[in-house]
């Protein structure tokens, strides 16, 4: 870095430390910084990794293969309550971290990591179990089976050995592949993203405190390596110790690991998505309407500051006439620069060459008309057609329709999210945004409460992280 | 006295122009800024709205110039729609808000694409020059028939820095690419040949002229894959297509080659891209060739696009080794008067018509202008004409404000010079969030 003329004495540059990365291995902390790393957000160190360590021999089961479902619900209420007492000060300590190491705002952290123990409460977690698998016999045993032509055996959700590509977006994504790796019985690595090094560790740690010798702790290890290391992956995934790698956010995660993907090693991937929503007239037809409907649209156009894959970013809204639109659109851009549980007031200025675009567009005040500004709080811009820009970082392109029929061609396999207003438009629009490669459509204002037990991106995730295994007593 | 812009410009008679120290061109191009701002808030809308945000009426020095410069993406800010779906009017509003003419003489009436749209702006004078950059959108650069003429002179008299080099068409020049079109490393071709081709011994890879069109047919492909609406056949057409065009390029790049072959002993010029370089060794060495073994005073120009090639590591050398003379280097973007060439030292030396202004990372403060510096390569040229010629590059640079090895004064930009995005990409930030482009397999450019 070029060096600036101070006069006097001069601090040492504390912002030049690399952050340091704690391992867990199979429930061990493992500090370090043996090895250096830079990211987007600045240097990092972590421990050496000993690849042996990273791996669980096949020839014998994973440590918690026979845990009832029973102890598994306790432990994980108990890591629930662990989390929220934070003796140690584990999460606190990771949220320092986080803060440190950016983009959030220590609100949007310490906001979010105090509601991570949510997710591992026993109805939570049995809501999971019950919308996705069903039966809990099935991940307990073996459930005996039959069909219709009389033909039997029996079946088990059988625990299988993945590898975790986490995403770092939302420290929620930590928490819930720990959630869904402990009921599915087997053994997880976790691969920490560099946009979120200290999450996973924290709960790894957090439970290991309570019972460092307990089954499920001695299931998981979450440690860090460059994305695409060939030293790393190519001798790690392997069908002798994994069989499915389960990857986050598709393109970056996945380009790498697809040379890995074969026979005895699957992918299940949580693809990459954008979300929009769609709003009928009725919700504008008056300034009580549209406060609500901008409201709703705030909340789910804003998560992690709009990186959230669910946050809105397209709204096509049929408007007769422009005043409704026009006060949508400031109604919207005031309500996005509120502080939400998983939204700064302001998040990140929006770039300059970015800024040079929407200025542009504002001088074709015939065609676009723009509210709010850079600073961060929030910007929407109405057109006719959407942008040629991802709009990133709480800004929202407003899309009038003539009506919400012709917003579907928008909707493609990459739309994970479609939030719908009012409700009762949904029943009209589900199929053809189905059809179209959506994954979900909600009631707009619905787009961050995700329902324990349904499905996401288009598959139950337990469903596809165990491997099921028959015993059968078919006979020719 | 001429005002500051032209007593600035006048510094082309200076007998070497890279060899003005700092301290006498400083003021000459905080005062010839000036005047370009007072000039051009009036013509420039964007300036303007620029200027009054951030409360600059007039420049008084370099640090004023900082927040008055363009972001490089400013040439391709308008809306893509507008080439999409030929709404030139539109793109023509739009050029006249981010330079000075205001195009009331150029009829876009009954145009059919944007190569036809670009044809009506040359032939009334407004040089429209294209680069496809990053992101795949096309940026517009509009230069003045003097701004076209200044960089001609450039490229014909002043880019061989260390020789006394003329343009007397003396060379068997091959180029191996297109020489006809609105890129800027096209219409220097052009140049080339006018100047150093002989007439019976030019030899051009790309007779026809380089087509926005094409790019712009791909974007399109691209669009409708995204939507889902291209059918497999399409894409297998749209494949096809483009096998056909390289299985074409390769019959012509092959008699060239041969050409290149039998007169190479001569005085040559080469210009091509670093992959060209690299298959015209490959198929001399296929023939028995190991060294190119040039004739005395042979010239070997170009470079660069080697990002997406899969070439060895030892890549340069092999081709110093085979060529044997590695030609006059620059570094320079098309929104630049003149380049900035490299001299004996291998470095490259700034032109003086422009403010060099080594930035921090932000873009958003000047850093201090001596010793060695690293920063954001950024520029204030006061000389181009219908343009605010203020840019923050997306370059980062190491500069020398010590004189240089090869004896010039005045600062100089070493290699290697990165761009930001690459250095700071991230491949392990890993997000829930994507985009369509994920999902679109094959050689389709993202939006034009």
């Amino acid at each position: 870095m070029q060096k600036t003329q101070t006069d006097g004495a001069r601090l040492p540059d504390f912002t030049a430390m690399p952050l340091q990365v704690t391992h867990v291995i199979k429930g061990v902390a493992v500090t370090g910084a043996d090895q250096e790393y830079s990211s987007s957000a600045g240097p990092f160190a972590t421990p050496a990794l000993d690849l042996s360590t990273l791996v669980w021999p096949r020839n014998r089961p994973g440590p918690a293969f026979d845990l009832p479902i029973a102890d598994i619900l306790d432990f994980l209420e108990a890591t629930g309550k662990a989390l929220a007492a934070d003796q140690d000060g584990l999460l606190a300590e990771a949220a320092e971290q986080m803060v440190a190491a950016g983009p959030y705002d220590r609100g949007i952290v310490e906001r979010s990591y105090a509601s991570l123990p949510r997710g591992f409460s026993r109805e939570r977690v049995m809501s999971l179990i019950d919308g996705e698998i069903g039966d809990i016999a099935l991940l307990d045993g073996w459930v005996p089976f039959s069909n219709r032509m009389g033909e039997s055996g029996a079946i088990r959700a059988f625990p299988a050995r993945l590898v975790h590509i986490l995403a770092g977006n939302a420290p929620g994504v930590a928490a819930s592949t720990i959630v869904r790796g402990a009921v599915t019985k087997g053994v997880h690595l976790l691969k920490l993203p560099s946009n979120d090094l200290f999450t996973a560790p924290a709960i790894l740690r957090t439970m290991a405190s309570i019972d460092a010798d307990h089954p499920l702790v001695r299931s998981f290890s979450a440690v860090y390596w460059r994305g695409g290391d060939k030293a790393v992956e190519g001798r790690i995934f392997r069908p002798q110790y994994f069989d499915k790698l389960v990857a986050w956010g598709g393109d970056a995660a996945i380009r790498s690991a697809k040379d890995y993907i074969g026979p005895g090693f699957e992918l299940v991937s949580f693809d990459p998505k954008t979300s929009i929503a769609m709003i009928g007239r009725e919700a504008l037809d008056s300034p009580e309407a549209i406060a609500d409907t901008a409201e709703r649209a705030a909340i789910d156009s804003t998560p992690f500051n709009q990186a959230a894959c669910v946050s809105a970013r397209f709204h096509f809204v049929e408007a007769d006439n422009d005043a409704a639109i026009d006060s949508y659109c400031a109604e919207l851009q005031r309500r996005m620069g509120i502080e939400r549980p998983n939204c700064s007031a302001i998040a990140q200025p929006v770039e300059p060459g970015l800024r040079e675009e929407i200025e542009t567009l504002r001088d074709f005040s015939d065609l676009y008309k723009v509210w709010g500004s850079y600073e961060g709080a929030g910007l929407v811009i109405r057109s006719e057609e959407p942008v040629d820009f991802h709009p990133d970082g709480k800004i929202v392109n407003v899309v009038r329709v003539p009506s919400l029929e012709d917003a579907l061609s928008h909707a493609t396999v990459a739309t994970q999210t479609v939030g719908v207003f009012p409700a009762e438009r949904k029943r009209d629009l589900r199929d053809r945004l189905a059809s179209a490669g959506v994954q979900r459509v909600v009631t707009l204002g619905g787009a961050i409460a995700m329902i324990s037990g349904m499905s996401h991106d288009g598959f139950f995730p337990l469903h596809r992280m165990v491997r099921w295994v028959n015993d059968e007593d078919g006979q020719l | 006295m001429g005002s500051a812009i032209e007593q600035l410009k006048a510094l082309r008679s200076s007998p070497d122009v890279f060899d003005i120290p700092e301290e006498v061109l400083r003021p000459m191009h905080i005062a010839a800024a000036n005047e370009a701002l007072q000039e051009k808030r009036q013509t420039i809308p964007a300036l303007a709205k620029r200027a009054d945000e951030v409360g600059i009426s007039s420049i008084t020095s370099l640090d004023d110039m900082v927040p008055l410069l363009f972001a490089h993406t400013n040439y391709k800010s308008y809306p893509a729609s507008f080439l999409q779906q030929g709404r030139w009017k539109h793109l023509l509003r739009w050029l006249s808000m981010v330079s000075t003419p205001d195009y009331s003489d150029v009829d876009v009436e009954g145009v059919t694409d944007i190569d036809d749209f670009l044809g009506r702006l040359w032939a009334r004078g407004y040089f429209v020059t294209t680069s496809s950059g990053t992101g795949g959108k096309l940026s517009l650069v509009v230069k003045s028939q003097s701004d076209m003429d200044r960089l001609k002179d450039f490229i014909l008299n002043v880019r061989e820095l260390e020789s006394d080099l003329k343009p007397e068409n003396q060379f068997h020049l091959f180029i191996f690419g297109p020489v006809k079109g609105t890129y800027t490393a096209t219409y220097c071709n052009a140049f080339l040949v006018e100047g150093f081709g002989r007439p019976d011994s030019t030899h051009i890879l790309i007779e026809e002229p380089m087509l926005n069109g094409t790019i712009m047919r791909l974007a399109d492909m691209r669009r409708r894959m995204a939507e889902g609406t291209a059918t497999p056949d399409e894409i297998a057409a749209a494949e096809v297509e483009s096998i056909q065009q390289a299985a074409r390029m390769s019959e012509r790049f092959a008699e060239m080659a041969d050409k290149f072959l039998e007169l190479r002993k001569e005085k040559v010029w080469i210009s091509a891209m670093t992959a060209q370089k690299w298959d015209l060794m490959e198929y001399a060495r296929a023939r028995g060739v190991d060294r190119a073994d040039l004739g005395a005073g042979s010239m070997n120009t170009g470079g660069g696009g080697v990002k997406h090639l899969k070439l060895p590591e030892d890549f340069q050398e092999q081709l110093n080794s085979f060529f044997g003379v590695s030609g006059p280097s620059g570094y320079g973007m098309s929104e630049m008067s003149w380049f900035n060439p490299s001299c004996r030292a291998k470095r490259y030396h700034v032109h003086p018509f422009q403010a060099t202004l080594i930035l921090d990372e932000a873009g958003e403060r000047l850093l201090p202008r001596e010793g060695v510096v690293e920063g954001r390569f950024a520029f204030m040229d006061p000389t181009t004409e219908y343009r605010w010629g203020g840019l923050i590059s997306g370059d980062k640079v190491t500069v020398d404000f010590n004189p240089c090895p090869c004896g010039r004064k005045g600062m100089t930009v070493l290699d290697p010079i990165r761009r930001y995005a690459d250095i700071n990409r991230d491949g392990d930030k890993i997000q829930c969030a994507g985009t369509i482009d994920a999902y679109i397999r094959g050689g389709f450019p993202e939006a034009a």
